[in-house]
């Protein structure tokens, strides 16, 4: 097809793969991206294909596995890709996917029950310290952004915590409000919802966030911690590398549109573009620091 | 709490009754009917398809249609369960169990109506409940935490013992195979992979939606053409519409199933079908005529409809309150609610106000309008059970298939629905019940996460169980549900003139129950004829006499009543 | 049924012990997790080989006389092997003929097979058949349906 270059690109509808459900906060945002890709892109339409399943995995094996054409490009969620290309029942490997852009950046941030006590960071690191790591936090699933989060807090504030795995972030959600855990490790764009009925201690971002300007960074605190979700857009391997350059531009038009930052900011998702380079420098990044941790803790040890 | 809420609520009306929005909720309540009767295509998938429409309506309409599909979609579900034995949606696998039967006596009319009526009656009154309690209740719902949605998963678990049918240890098998099927795919916290075999697909999991349609749709396609005669049920209807009787028995039975959906569904994660179930066997013990349940009682019938249209009003008040989906078509509601920029939670009732109470009145009418939609096309269903066989069975096979591949898009799930279907003929050969099955893999997910996180709290130990007041008090419910229950059975079986007699499969007994005194009438001995039925004239309880029609060859494919 | 149904307990028994044997492979216990994936198909497959042996030891020692119906017919087996072909055949048409040609074929099949109504009744039925499911699902639902090698 378009071998030769990006010329005329894309001259078809583009098949876009979402590996999660329709609805979720991965559709939501695709679907703002939708709103502007016709102006962008030639005027074709993006046809969503909602691949879910195993936490992403199954759309991002899609996604890996997709004819590098161009024409099907798909929503991948950083560090999920990272993780499951880490797992011992890993389907894909990280150089799978060409990076076109990273759209939202979605920290995440140490939370408690305002019934709790605990009102600082300082008084969280005292209080863990005093339960001897009987205190619990939520995170969502093993092997994930919040688990490797908590893995890194540990040692970085140097305190243990009892792990509560919980299957999504409305469960864990569910349990800090009811008192039922006493901390969360959460992401920023399923806490605002809760803004009023929870205690944020401390942001893991490198600045404060303009929507909780009240919410310390840890670097702040004296803790040199990052953690974040991010999502983005890929294509598989071997594209033809003059498509994705028009995609990357194309991509860095849209995320520059103010409209569009406007109903991002409206949706409550974090945006924050980088470009793909950079995105791929930051995953590369991330991937050496997560394959230490895991090898520090033997995730990966059958039995 | 209470009179401030007229105020805003008759705004809601007033909201909801404009022609605009009273169009979008009719859409939404008729495409929700649709989407339950076709087996496999559930809400979820449904509002699923819908969604983009959000990007060209206004929130109110849209937000309105996409409910309307959710609650209309439990009255559909109940139509082909009680007229071909195939539940629409998971919630309605309980209303089979009697719904059928009553269709095999000629009574699907019956059925149908009071299905409809309990859904309504149930929807209306938790609504009541949603409007004035909302969020008194969803404080309530926090205080369940993982040891209790344990405990409540225990007593879940000791329906499966009123659900086995002749056999406790088949039904067991049947359960405990139920959690065989359940942890295929990647475990539920862990995120590890067993018994996948190595597919990527396998990883997440066998959906529902396979499991159902292969052990009903297809394995009733598969028995059918064994048979090679029509399924569908050649009697006379006798009625279409309830008996002022049929009402009166199903009253209480109503509004038992509306307290326990509507509490039950304000929990997250107790999704309709697990409250239905739990319902129909909750009336079940209050029956005074328990041997009846499974054979044609109507009271199971409006129990299982009942609570699993109230559970669906329930899971609204932990979404609007705290945008917390209490399943999984509710999270693409959220969705939904996401791309308007409406954040669920308790700034929800205060910013978006008339939002809202549009969306409450809105379900109020949505309600009405699913009854007097329903009610008419009960004709038009029950004659549904005409449509020749050779007909109905491709139709049958073609939304069982389109359910089965729109659960991902891939036709794994349905050769997994296929799979299904030859176990789920296997299992009726067998005489294994396959109602156990679908109850424990629906509740293995949970059950395996809540045990996890209780371990995970109590720092290894189980202890947790028993030292909160609430999963304590659970525990203790559940053990004395089981203890009953096997009680129950005991007794029945110590019984002169036990199940095995009746066991002859080809016979299909009546009720010939007095309602005072539960004596069985023994049947006699031209009643072990081969492959005759023998009719009963039902509504004549007060007889306590067996009127006995003529007797007629099922080959003969006719039957005349009385 | 007898036969049957010893035969039911041990085809669980192999089952339940290969659910057991993959069990053991699965780690019981994680970093930070107390109970790890191992544990819960451990217990169901012990369970389940408990319940295949009692099934197996009330048919030896406590028979009922009741079930000495046969339970499968060959003339049935063939019968609803036959089904299970066609439908598996259907499966496997969508993916390659496409949905609306293997819809189209599958009914015009089953409604002749079972009604032995007349070919052009089956054909028209089997064509308004196809025609309603694609229009609906594909172009009114969206629901990318497989289309085969033909596009149909």
């Amino acid at each position: 097809m378009n071998k030769s270059n990006g010329e005329g690109y894309p001259n078809k509808p583009v098949q876009l793969i979402i590996a999660f459900t329709a609805g979720g906060s991965s559709d939501v945002q695709a679907r703002i991206v939708e709103k502007y890709w016709k102006k962008y892109f030639n005027d074709q339409p993006l046809a969503f294909e909602y691949k879910p399943g195993a936490g992403g995995q199954v759309g991002f094996t899609e996604i890996a596995r997709a004819v590098p054409d161009g024409y099907t490009i798909g929503g991948v969620n950083v560090p999920h890709i990272l993780l499951q290309s880490l797992s011992p029942q890993a389907t894909f490997c990280k150089d799978d996917f060409v990076h076109i852009a990273q759209v939202v950046n979605d920290p995440q941030l140490i939370v408690v029950n305002p019934n709790n006590p605990i009102r600082t960071l300082d008084d969280f690191i005292a209080e863990a310290k005093k339960k001897e790591g009987r205190m619990t936090v939520g995170i969502v699933g093993t092997f994930t952004a919040h688990h490797m989060a908590l893995l890194k807090l540990q040692d970085i504030l140097g305190v243990k915590f009892n792990a509560v795995p919980f299957q999504g972030s409305a469960d864990q959600n569910v349990a800090l409000l009811g008192g039922h855990i006493d901390a969360i490790i959460g992401n920023l764009n399923d806490i605002m919802r809760y803004t009023e009925q929870f205690r944020m201690l401390a942001i893991a971002s490198e600045n404060r966030h303009q929507w909780l300007p009240d919410v310390p960074t840890f670097q702040e605190l004296g803790y040199s911690f990052t953690s974040d979700i991010r999502r983005g857009f890929s294509v598989p391997a071997n594209t033809d590398p003059a498509i994705v350059q028009r995609l990357r531009e194309g991509f860095q038009q849209i995320c520059n549109d103010p409209e569009y930052l406007n109903e991002m900011e409206k949706i409550g998702q974090p945006a924050a573009y980088l470009s793909g380079e950079d995105f791929t420098k930051y995953c590369d990044r991330y991937y050496e620091e997560a394959k230490q941790l895991i090898d520090k803790y033997e995730l990966n040890k059958k039995n | 709490m209470g009179m401030d809420v007229f105020q805003p609520l008759l705004q809601g009306f007033a909201t909801a009754l404009t022609p605009q929005n009273l169009c979008f909720g009719f859409i939404g309540c008729v495409l929700g009917t649709l989407v339950g009767v076709l087996p496999g295509i559930g809400p979820t998938s449904a509002i699923a398809m819908l969604l983009p429409l959000t990007l060209i309506l206004d929130p109110t309409p849209a937000i309105i249609m996409l409910s309307g599909i959710y609650y209309g979609a439990m009255y559909g579900g109940s139509t082909t369960a009680i007229l071909v034995n195939i539940p629409g949606e998971i919630s309605s696998a309980p209303t089979a169990l009697d719904g059928y039967a009553m269709a095999k006596k000629g009574r699907a009319g019956p059925a149908l109506a009071i299905s409809a009526i309990s859904s309504f009656v149930a929807g209306t009154l938790s609504l009541v409940g949603l409007t004035f309690f909302a969020p008194t209740l969803a404080q309530l719902a926090l205080h369940f935490g993982p040891p209790e949605y344990f405990a409540l998963m225990l007593l879940a678990l000791s329906v499966v013992i009123n659900l086995s049918g002749k056999s406790l240890i088949k039904g067991l098998i049947s359960a405990v195979a139920g959690f065989f099927v359940a942890m295929v795919g990647m475990d539920p916290i862990t995120g590890i992979a067993r018994f996948t075999f190595g597919s990527v697909e396998l990883m997440s999991g066998i959906d529902f939606v396979s499991v159902i349609i292969g052990l009903f749709a297809i394995a009733e396609v598969l028995s059918t053409w064994e048979a090679q005669v029509t399924p569908v049920i050649r009697t006379k209807l006798t009625g279409l519409m309830p008996t002022k009787e049929d009402l009166r028995e199903t009253f209480p039975a109503m509004l038992r199933s509306t307290v326990i959906g509507f509490f039950l569904g304000l929990l997250p994660g107790c999704s309709p079908g697990v409250t239905a179930f739990i319902a129909y066997d909750t009336e079940k013990r209050f029956s005074r005529v328990p041997e009846t349940f499974g054979q044609g009682q109507i009271a199971g019938v409006a129990a299982a409809e009942g609570a699993n249209n109230a559970t669906t009003s329930g899971g609204f008040v932990p979404l609007l309150s705290f945008g917390i989906p209490s399943g999984p078509a509710l999270a693409v509601l959220l969705g939904g609610f996401m791309m308007y920029g409406l954040q669920p939670g308790p700034t929800l009732f205060e910013k978006n106000a008339p939002f809202v109470w549009a969306l409450i009145a809105s379900m109020y009418i949505g309600n009405v309008m699913l009854i007097i939609l329903n009610l008419p096309l009960i004709g038009l269903w029950a004659r549904l059970v005409k449509v020749p066989y050779p007909l109905l069975a491709p139709i049958i096979l073609i939304s069982s298939f389109i359910g089965a591949y729109s659960v991902r898009n891939k036709m794994m799930d349905v050769w997994l629905a296929i799979a299904f279907g030859l176990i789920g003929w296997l299992m009726r050969k067998l005489e294994i019940p396959s109602v156990p099955l679908i109850l424990t893999t629906i509740l293995a997910g949970m059950l395996e996460t809540s045990i996890k996180q209780t371990l995970s709290m109590g720092d290894m130990g189980i202890y947790l169980l028993f030292t909160r007041p609430i999963s304590l008090t659970i525990c203790i419910l559940a053990l004395l549900l089981t203890i009953s229950s096997l009680y129950g059975r005991y007794k029945k079986i110590s019984l002169p003139g036990d199940d095995e007699e009746f066991s002859s499969e080809s016979i299909e007994y009546p009720e010939v129950f007095e309602k005072k005194s539960p004596v069985l009438v023994k049947p006699r001995r031209y009643l072990h004829a081969p492959k005759a039925v023998y009719l009963v004239r039902e509504h004549d309880r007060s007889r306590n006499v067996a009127k006995c029609g003529s007797l007629r060859m099922r080959q003969a494919g006719e039957q005349v009543q009385r | 049924m007898f036969a049957a149904n010893i035969g039911v307990s041990l085809g669980l028994l192999v089952l339940s012990g290969a659910v057991v044997v993959t069990a053991q492979q699965l780690p019981r216990t994680l970093p930070g997790i107390a109970m790890g994936p191992g544990v819960l198909p451990l217990w169901a497959g012990l369970l389940m080989s408990l319940l295949a042996v009692s099934l197996l030891i009330q048919n030896i020692f406590f028979r009922s006389p009741s079930l000495k119906r046969r339970v499968f017919e060959p003339k049935e087996l063939a019968a609803v092997g036959k089904m299970f072909f066609a439908i598996s055949a259907y499966a496997a048409g969508i993916e390659y003929l496409g949905f609306g040609m293997a819809t189209c074929i599958i009914v015009v099949y089953l409604s002749r097979y079972l009604g032995q109504y007349a070919w052009w009744r089956c054909l028209l039925f089997g064509l308004i058949m196809a025609g309603v499911s694609v229009g609906v699902f594909r172009y009114f639902l969206d629901l990318p349906l497989p289309t085969g090698w033909f596009g149909l």
